[in-house]
């Protein structure tokens, strides 16, 4: 039996922050993965034709800017790791020809929304600032510390006049802030998907501090250069630098406890690893306590809330396409500068319109005509095709439980190619070239993404719902919010505990940190200076 | 990358270039680095979840045997803990026949330790003369056998001096002077589609040889007999690479790194730095330098000659071998589907070992056919609805290529290659080629339709060559058709055929050379060979008989 410091279940994003922190303090660090390659959502792949590169999971990474990982690994500094961060961000075409644009620059948005609705350029531009202070002041410092009980956070945030806006902002759902701010439909359809289109449910009030931080970070989406993956491989390689190790194809059993007390782990094929000082898992909630420990092993009430554990109400089908050219839309052809933009929002007229489709993921029926948003992330990184082609992105909010023929209608290549047919029909009535250059397109569907990665259990991209009782200290159950559980060794590190998914290293890090607390070992990192300063207010711990 | 230096760099980290590598680290002692132009090491080792999320394809080498690893498992034993692990399924290879779904299992050695099983199986296949030849095939093939060691010497040895015998060529000299031993003059002399007349009389078990022969790289109509004999030796010890091929790749990394080597991913080599007859280092596609006492490429020959080294620095008559290289004759399709169902053989009913084959003819009586098909090939015509032969289904005896309950299986056929066509007709040709598929496993399986398929990855030739440079412009994975004077000892060309070049400390090695293209360790051992020869570097092998 093999002998670590520290096993590490997943090697996604969080597993590998993890393992990188805790290598990096001398613990020798084991991490298992079942998929072949590390790197969990962080996936790049040839999935249509050689060298054409998808990113085939996390693709806009938001928080950049932030997230400590990057800085105290110096990813950016030390292994050369680059972003692009393209100034026109989201474009939505009108009916009538005109665009509304959302860019980088808080003014120039405010221009192109001005051409829309002047109104709404000036509520947009004061919304921008203030949404800048709540991340600067307390939603990007919360993100990267454990999560207080609720009830100590509103407290806290009672304290400043923020702190305040956002107590009152949790209050709302995502609907109710979007039409207080904006009057326009166009500008309120394009803030409600940019807002949600992560998971947020439009209706169900309690998580609205939600809203601003994904408005905020809607402007703050940067593309690896390189593909998703350079993440994943630079944090590899640090892992392995210093004297870890990673294990693909290795499908975890069960943790294997002594006296109550994590002690390693087993893998299918019946090797054992053992951790001498602490065992991580970043699998989602079921997969960790119900199938690796199994209910007898926990109190009643983890058992119960986990056995509940609410998984997301959509997943994503998305269509990858190796294209032979840059896409051009016709909206474009008097400004070509529109050509750049990250993220196009196809397809939805109205408000109206996106709220049907969610009505219908409800329904678990597939909207005919619905809308997606869509990336050409060649059009920024050329290094992801070869030269002169490009990648196509075509994303779809969908459900995972087909009204029709369940789940398992999805995974069928006919009924996937008609899908694919159907997206790039609606893509060709704004970029007609589209279609014509599209060389080979492959689909991803809701099952496939519970296919490709087991803990998004019915393609929940983030590991469970987003809703105030399974976020915050919630996440997974508050006997396990601050990364510890209640079994002595183990600690949960994955998208099921807080700060949540969307590869933000929120979990991982603050995993590591659990870790080398409950050691005793010093940690050889800075807390970042926004989280200091939000702790000098007296809004966190 | 700022200006660096190493002792040792490698052009390329395909699989052949990462043994060398590995090699030289560890026993050579040297400060080594790889630049691979691709976003990840490995090559023909390559695995990616193409088919469908969830489901491996290997994009190149998924038929292994256990006896392509040796070297690597005897001198690097980590390995294994580094997560290199071999599986095997009970049946390496099996055939099956349309006419009547008769069919034949070949059986893993662990299965059939004595082969009577195997030769039982081939009694009902084919005829009581065939199955005494296969008795007698069978002998000299299995571990211990004579063709097999000697197989294995020329696999993992330099090239002997020209006019001297390779291993093969002795033990076939001696053969042909056996009464009633294997080899006669016909079946020497040859090409193999006549010569596989000679050796078999049912015409089942010339398909399959022949078709055999066509998947290796040695092309039926132009190969010489002595493959035939060969054949086999891949069948009875057939072995996957549990997690998929790439997997290997892994393990070799992990071992590299920690012996202190460093390797590039995206860093494409465009020229090999001479200076007075000498490499001296390489130049990168953005203008680094990089400096080397020592260089060794696994690009293609005719990558070394005209891109990396210069016609200029060579002399004529290699450029002009290197240029004449027969590329074209056995660049395969090469697909991957990801199923709801396991195949389910119609054969079954005559043998249920036949769903347990993890590479499978989809043959039939029709060797005139088959024969055509390397013809139109030839014209450079896709012969229409090609034969197959199933390879892959992994999934079966490891859980980590499909998700719970589904499968993965693959299929092949050989084809044009990739420059007879232009990209938008290689695309059509995809799904044609699929529907083609389909329509031939209709007539071996129960439960084949379009309903069963989540999803397919469909590399051809076009494909093979755009994702390695080293494979285009034909897409061969082998790189060059081998047959007789484009074969071993001589591969690819005889100026190179001991890796080393022209160029003093410039060394070369790929799947061009060697006895046999493949996945196998043989020409990035023997790569080490000559260079540990030349520079008196440590010789993990003294002592061992290769």
């Amino acid at each position: 039996m093999k002998t670590w410091d520290v096993i590490i279940i997943g090697a996604g994003p969080n597993g590998l922050v993890a393992g990188a922190y805790l290598a990096k303090a001398g613990l020798k660090v084991m991490i298992l993965e079942k998929r072949l390659e590390a790197g969990g959502g962080l996936a790049t792949e040839e999935c249509t034709l050689p060298m054409f590169l998808h990113n085939t999971h996390s693709i806009y990474h938001m928080m950049v800017d932030y997230a400590p990982p990057y800085y105290d690994l110096e990813l950016f500094d030390k292994y050369s790791l680059r972003y692009v961060h393209p100034p026109l961000q989201w474009v939505m075409p009108l009916a009538d020809g005109r665009t509304l644009c959302l860019y980088n620059d808080t003014e120039r948005t405010r221009q192109s929304i001005a051409k829309i609705s002047p109104r709404d350029a000036e509520a947009y531009r004061e919304m921008s600032t203030k949404y800048s202070a709540y991340m600067e002041e307390f939603l990007a410092p919360a993100t990267y510390v454990p999560p207080l009980p609720p009830l100590d956070q509103v407290a806290r945030l009672e304290q400043t006049e923020i702190g305040r806006e956002i107590n009152e902002l949790s209050e709302k759902s995502p609907k109710e802030i979007v039409d207080e701010l904006f009057v326009n439909e166009q500008v309120k359809t394009l803030m409600l998907y940019a807002a949600c289109h992560w998971g947020l449910p439009y209706d169900v009030p309690g998580i609205g501090f939600l809203v601003p931080l994904y408005l905020n970070r809607a402007t703050n989406y940067r593309l690896c250069v390189g593909g998703s993956h350079m993440v994943a491989q630079l944090l590899g390689k640090i892992i392995l630098e210093h004297g870890g190790m990673i294990l693909g194809s290795n499908l975890v059993r069960r943790i294997v406890l002594n006296e109550g007390r994590a002690e390693g782990v087993e893998t299918e094929d019946g090797s054992l690893f053992r951790a001498e000082k602490a065992v991580i898992s970043t699998l989602d909630p079921q997969q960790t306590f119900l199938k690796f420990l199994g209910s007898d092993e926990l109190d009643q009430d983890l058992a119960r809330s986990i056995a509940d554990w609410e998984w997301e109400e959509w997943s994503l089908l998305e269509v990858h396409a190796a294209l032979n050219s840059a896409p051009a839309f016709s909206f474009a052809s008097s400004n070509s500068e529109l050509n750049q933009g990250l993220v196009y929002l196809l397809g939805y007229d109205n408000s109206e319109e996106l709220i049907r489709h969610w009505e219908a993921i409800r329904q678990g029926e597939l909207l005919e005509g619905a809308g997606f948003h869509c990336s050409f992330p060649t059009v920024h990184d050329p290094s992801q095709a070869p030269p002169g082609k490009h990648t196509a992105l075509i994303s779809q909010m969908a459900p995972f439980q087909l009204k029709n023929g369940g789940a398992q209608r999805w995974l069928n290549i006919k009924f996937k190619e008609s899908l694919a047919e159907r997206s790039l029909a609606l893509l060709s009535k704004y970029a007609p070239n589209v279609r014509e250059e599209v060389l080979w397109s492959c689909v991803s569907t809701p099952a496939d993404v519970e296919n490709r990665f087991p803990d998004m259990v019915r393609g929940s991209i983030k590991q469970g719902a987003y809703h105030s009782l399974q976020l915050g200290y919630f996440r997974p159950h508050e006997s396990c919010s601050g990364s510890r559980t209640p079994i002595q060794k183990l600690y949960v590190g994955g998208a099921g505990c807080h700060p949540g998914g969307l590869a933000i290293l929120g979990p991982g890090y603050l995993a590591a940190s659990a870790v080398l607390d409950d050691l005793g070992i010093p940690k050889w990192w800075r807390e970042p200076d926004f989280v200091r300063k939000a702790r000098d207010k007296g809004l966190l711990e | 990358m700022a200006d660096a230096s190493f002792d040792a760099v490698i052009v390329g980290g395909g699989n052949k270039a990462l043994v060398t590598a590995l090699y030289l680290a560890r026993y050579g002692g040297m400060k080594v680095g790889i630049f691979e132009e691709r976003h990840e090491l490995g090559g023909g080792w390559g695995t990616h979840e193409s088919a469908a999320p969830g489901f491996l394809s290997n994009s190149h080498a998924s038929t292994v045997t256990d006896w392509y690893f040796l070297p690597l498992q005897r001198d690097f034993p980590d390995i294994h803990e580094r997560g290199f692990q071999l599986l095997h399924q009970k049946v390496g290879m099996g055939v099956i026949l349309k006419e009547d779904q008769s069919c034949w299992t070949v059986y893993h050695v662990s299965q059939d330790p004595t082969g009577e099983r195997t030769l039982k199986e081939l009694e009902k296949f084919a005829t009581p003369q065939d199955a005494e030849t296969w008795s007698k095939l069978y002998d000299v093939i299995r571990p211990g056998g004579g063709l097999r060691d000697a197989f294995l010497e020329d696999l993992y040895s330099l090239p002997p001096p020209p006019g001297t015998p390779t291993a093969t060529q002795k033990w076939i000299g001696q053969e042909l002077q056996k009464p009633g031993g294997l080899m006669n003059p016909q079946l020497l002399g040859l090409p193999a589609i006549y010569a596989v007349k000679e050796l078999w009389e049912d015409p089942g078990m010339q398909f399959l040889f022949l078709h055999f022969c066509n998947v290796v790289g040695t092309p039926s109509e132009a190969t010489g007999g002595p493959i035939l004999l060969m054949i086999p030796l891949i069948w009875t010890e057939m072995a996957l690479v549990r997690g998929g091929t790439h997997s290997a790749a892994h393990a070799c990394i992990r071992a590299f790194l920690a012996d202190g080597g460093v390797f590039y991913t995206k860093s494409k080599v465009t020229k090999i730095r001479i200076e007075n007859g000498k490499a001296t280092g390489i130049r990168l596609a953005d203008g680094t330098e990089v400096s080397a006492k020592l260089v060794v490429t696994s690009a293609s020959p005719s990558q070394l000659c005209f891109d990396l080294v210069g016609p200029e620095h060579l002399d004529s008559r290699l450029t002009k071998r290197v240029a004449r290289l027969e590329r074209s004759l056995s660049c395969i399709n090469w697909y991957t589907w990801a199923l709801h169902e396991a195949p389910d053989y119609l054969a079954a009913d005559n043998n249920p070992d036949i769903n347990n084959a993890y590479r499978l003819i989809l043959g039939s009586r029709d060797v005139k056919g088959l024969i055509d098909e390397s013809y139109w090939r030839r014209l450079r015509k896709p012969p229409s609805h090609p034969a197959i032969d199933n390879f892959h289904h992994h999934s079966r005896v490891d859980r980590t290529q499909a998700p719970e309950g589904k499968h993965v299986v693959g299929s092949e056929s050989i084809t044009v290659p990739a420059d007879a066509m232009s990209e938008r007709e290689w695309m059509d040709y995809k799904r044609l080629h699929a529907q083609e598929v389909m329509d031939t496993w209709k007539d071996y399986m129960r439960n084949m339709s379009w309903d069963n398929i989540i999803g397919y990855d469909p590399i051809t030739p076009y494909d093979s060559a755009r994702r390695q440079s080293n494979y285009a412009p034909t897409g061969n994975q082998n790189i060059i058709d081998r047959f007789p004077g484009q074969a071993y000892p001589f591969t690819p060309v005889p100026e190179l055929a001991s890796h080393r070049t022209p160029i003093k400390n410039l060394y070369a090695t790929g799947s061009a050379w060697g006895i046999l293209g493949g996945a196998h360790v043989g020409q990035g051992y023997t790569c080490y060979k000559a260079i540990a020869d030349d520079h008196e570097l440590k010789k993990p092998w003294l002592g061992h008989p290769w």
